[in-house]
């Protein structure tokens, strides 16, 4: 006996269609999307962007409060003039002796991870626009570069199941570069 | 026999995008931790935990007072954890800074210019205890205790900021949106007054019933009760599976009415 007919096997054909597109919308649902909507506002108010990496790092403690100083060496200026191969970041935040000051929203400057900053020139050294909204990790996955906001991989400690997904999920460090580059060549 | 295989193909496959669906709703809550993994937390000897509020307030001093002790009242209200709260009068205090005054107040340029609200959380790099907390309200912005639609609704922020007063670390997931503890706000929303299950979970996870909590509940032994993605069910992705569920039911017994090729 051979097929049943073409009707039945074409119930079957849009019953797979329609499980393979809840599971393609179910996949856009569960996955946080890039917080595309802000980089407009962070590329406007930056006065530098660049990618760098963090090679020293110091705390100290200024008016009642933990402060860092970053040391970070230039890869590659987005955006900005007369910006030196290495440039010191100020920052919330650190650790002092057996204190330490963490700060929600505030700036997460690994040592070592490369980054791509959104920052205001404050006339000696720099500081993130935006708080921790304007730092992007660049980390590498699958072969190729990608960007996610540092906010969403914060203290999470270690590589979980999740941030794989997310890691996954990243955008392609080029493309989101294009965009930045975009958005700087629409700016008065 | 080719649709057969056909189909086992395409069944193999749904299942493969549905396990990758499952893991995804992992992160519930997650904790602050410090560098060398410790989860921020108060100790129960400083249980209530005594807080001021500034005299330079956003709204009028008595109606911040009044939100002030409501917000941290919705994480004292919290079943499964213990962790008390004291009201300790007003200050003058203007900045944040580690004086041993826990402090909610108002400041201008103090945070970045789009951070609504932040905390400053000092901490005993030995064990995650926390020493000090200072919360800091953006007075760039207009606020308002009535959800007026073009204001920031201070007990909305506060509730969200006591989160992280009591050692909870922001959620930026797209199913963390209805939650306390994510990471952002908007003009007149108001639903952060109210906890979700997942953030009362959190506050369970360092503060939990019976327990004392000189190390975090036991977090800050690194040990895996606490991971910070621990995940109790919840509403979004459940439905989706119940969907796939129901699916895959219907397409087998589909599947089993339809004769294969022999």
């Amino acid at each position: 006996m051979g097929y049943s007919g073409r009707k039945n096997l074409g119930a079957r054909g849009g019953f797979c269609r329609l499980f393979m597109l809840l599971l393609l919308l179910s996949w856009f649902f569960c996955f946080p999307q890039a917080h595309a909507e802000s980089l407009d506002q962070l590329t406007e108010g930056a006065d530098v962007i660049v990618m760098a990496v963090p090679v020293q790092k110091a705390s100290f403690w200024q008016n009642g409060l933990i402060k860092t100083r970053a040391l970070l060496e230039v890869e590659q200026v987005v955006f900005g003039e007369r910006v030196n191969r290495k440039i010191p970041v100020l920052y919330d935040g650190g650790v002092v002796g057996s204190i330490g000051l963490m700060v929600s929203h505030g700036v997460f400057l690994p040592a070592g991870q490369k980054v791509l900053l959104f920052l205001v020139d404050r006339g000696g050294y720099f500081s993130v626009y935006h708080e921790g909204a304007g730092v992007f990790f660049v980390r590498s996955f699958d072969g190729k570069e990608i960007v996610i906001p540092a906010e969403e991989i914060r203290s999470r400690p270690g590589m979980s199941v999740r941030s794989l997904r997310e890691e996954g999920e990243g955008i392609p460090l080029e493309s989101f570069l294009s965009r930045v580059r975009h958005l700087c060549g629409e700016r008065p | 026999m080719r649709a057969r295989l056909r189909f086992i193909v395409v069944a193999g496959v749904c299942l493969i995008l549905l396990s990758g669906v499952i893991p995804s709703s992992a992160g519930a809550y997650k904790l602050e931790r410090d560098d060398q993994g410790h989860v921020l937390h108060w100790s129960s000897e400083n249980f209530p935990v005594p807080f001021k509020i500034t005299t330079s307030s956003p709204v009028p001093l008595d109606v911040f007072s009044r939100v002030t002790v409501a917000s941290f009242g919705t994480w004292q209200a919290v079943k499964k954890a213990v962790i008390t709260f004291r009201s300790d009068g007003t200050t003058g205090k203007k900045t944040p800074a580690f004086d041993g005054e826990n402090c909610i107040m108002l400041g201008k340029g103090v945070s970045g210019p789009d951070v609504i609200g932040q905390s400053y959380i000092f901490y005993s790099t030995e064990d995650g205890r926390i020493l000090d907390v200072d919360i800091v309200l953006n007075s760039s912005y207009p606020w308002a205790t009535d959800g007026s639609p073009k204001k920031m609704d201070v007990q909305n922020a506060l509730t969200h900021e006591i989160g992280h007063f009591c050692g909870l670390d922001d959620l930026y997931g797209d199913d963390d949106k209805e939650k306390t503890m994510y990471g952002y706000m908007a003009y007149g929303e108001t639903k952060k007054r109210t906890l979700t299950p997942d953030d009362a979970a959190g506050l369970a996870a360092i503060y939990p019933v019976g327990q004392s909590h000189e190390s975090g509940g036991g977090g800050g032994s690194g040990c895996g009760t606490l991971s910070p993605t621990a995940s109790p069910p919840r509403g979004g992705t459940i439905n989706f599976l119940w969907i796939f569920l129901l699916l895959a039911v219907l397409g087998v017994r589909r599947l089993l009415r339809v004769p294969f090729g022999q």
